[in-house]
């Protein structure tokens, strides 16, 4: 069954019960005893089938949700290794460029005895 | 001599220009979209904490009132959990759990899917910052060495034709170098982004399946106290209601509910339209990274959308609490 369809029989549960639950009132109220207990049957009923709905739509939800965390959790590791690796890049450019630093500095003072 | 040295460094000079071609397209990415989005992730995700959160609180109203008013008899023995099968699993006795059982157990997958959404688009926030590759950094790099060698000229008394800065390796290099992180760092977001978009998307139509979820339970949730406030109003007389302060209470009660479940409808709404937007953001980052020309105002939209969202929220939790507090 299709997440559709079960929104479909969740709203039609939900408005058949909101319908026994007028007509249960009424039939009270009109003082029509042995209706209005069949009514409040049929809501009682209609209230467990509405209660286990929910409930089973909530453990498929929970069941998939269970299975995604692992996927968000793989795709926080693999930005963090990107992370780690362009700052790990950053650290060596700065070696290289100290490095050659040196070299230009070496440069520098041999071109002051070669002139 | 020194001439000789300056054409040599000339050329090397030219480097970072080429490479500047070479590389075309490897600026640092603009941080702020990245910014933006995370914002709206976090912002929905904790709306839809709190969603669940005032939900729970909703459920656990039902069950205490359909508890309360059943004609069947009821027992209370079947809500107490001491049915433990085995450790650290404790089973509802009764025929069915509670429905406010099952959100607070949700509630903890929800956190766990949240947070760790919310880590994914912070280090993305971390990968387009312009923290991580500074500019400043390798700009100081650069200059500290050319401060150096500029004072060891002056010391050494090299005679440097005037106007002239003497090209350096060091400086260079620092250009090259940070054109070339710019072009690992874009192709690591552009493929990362790439790779998270299905998860990104599934992440998203989970949110907004438990939003048309929650949506369902409060509808079920408003029905039985709202027909326990027409019962309590109707069981008065007509003719006593006006002075009736029963009636008055009902009445009030259920516009105020009414007014409290349109508000959590409306912010629900708004977090569903979020969730819908968000893939797209997504996928607008990703042109963001790979320097396409996108519609940022979208994500500017979406992070918009997601402040309004957190605004509906807040109202709803001081509402909520002023409500608490007049008991």
């Amino acid at each position: 069954m299709t997440n559709d369809q079960v929104d479909q029989g969740f709203w039609a549960l939900h408005n058949g019960l909101s319908q026994a639950q007028l007509m249960y009132m009424d039939l009270r109220d009109a003082g029509d005893a042995a209706n209005a207990a069949k009514a409040q049957s049929r809501m009682t009923a209609l209230q467990g089938q509405v209660d286990s709905l929910l409930s089973k739509q909530l453990a498929d939800w929970q069941a998939g949700a269970e299975t995604l965390i692992p996927q968000l959790t793989a795709l926080s590791n693999q930005a963090q290794q990107a992370v780690t690796s362009v700052s790990q890049d950053v650290s060596i450019a700065q070696n290289i460029v100290s490095a050659l630093g040196v070299l230009d500095q070496l440069i520098a003072a041999g071109a002051r005895f070669l002139s | 001599m020194i001439d000789k040295l300056l054409k040599t460094k000339k050329a090397r000079s030219a480097l970072p220009t080429v490479l500047a071609i070479l590389l075309a397209g490897c600026a640092a990415p603009n941080p702020q979209p990245f910014q933006e989005y995370a914002a709206a992730v976090k912002e929905a995700g904790d709306s839809l904490d709190q969603v669940l959160l005032e939900n729970t609180t909703w459920s656990k109203d039902e069950f205490e009132q359909l508890q309360m008013t059943s004609t069947n008899t009821v027992r209370l023995q079947d809500s107490v959990l001491l049915d433990e099968s085995a450790p650290f699993t404790v089973q509802f006795p009764g025929k069915q759990e509670p429905m406010f059982y099952k959100l607070q157990d949700a509630r903890s997958t929800l956190l766990a899917m949240n947070d760790a959404a919310e880590k994914y688009v912070d280090l993305l926030v971390t990968l387009a910052g312009s923290e991580l590759v500074s500019t400043n950094t390798f700009a100081s790099m650069a200059k500290d060495t050319e401060s150096d060698l500029n004072s060891i000229v002056s010391t050494l008394n090299v005679k440097v034709p005037s106007g002239n800065a003497i090209p350096l390796f060091s400086v260079a290099s620092s250009e090259i170098l940070q054109l070339v992180i710019e072009n690992k760092r874009e192709k690591a977001l552009v493929r990362i982004l790439n790779e998270s978009q299905p998860s990104v998307e599934g992440y998203c139509q989970k949110c907004i399946q438990l939003l048309e979820i929650l949506d369902e339970s409060l509808i079920t949730d408003y029905r039985v106290k709202a027909m326990a406030l027409i019962d309590t109003f109707d069981h008065i007389a007509p003719a006593e209601r006006a002075t009736s302060p029963a009636a008055r209470q009902a009445l009030e009660n259920l516009l105020q509910l009414n007014s409290d479940y349109l508000a959590l409808e409306n912010s629900m709404r708004e977090a569903k339209g979020v969730y819908e937007k968000l893939p797209q953001g997504h996928q607008d980052l990703l042109k963001t990274a790979e320097s396409q020309p996108t519609g940022l105002a979208g994500i500017e939209a979406l992070y918009q959308q997601a402040q309004r969202v957190k605004s509906l929220y807040n109202e709803l939790n001081s509402a909520s609490s002023s409500d608490a507090k007049k008991g």
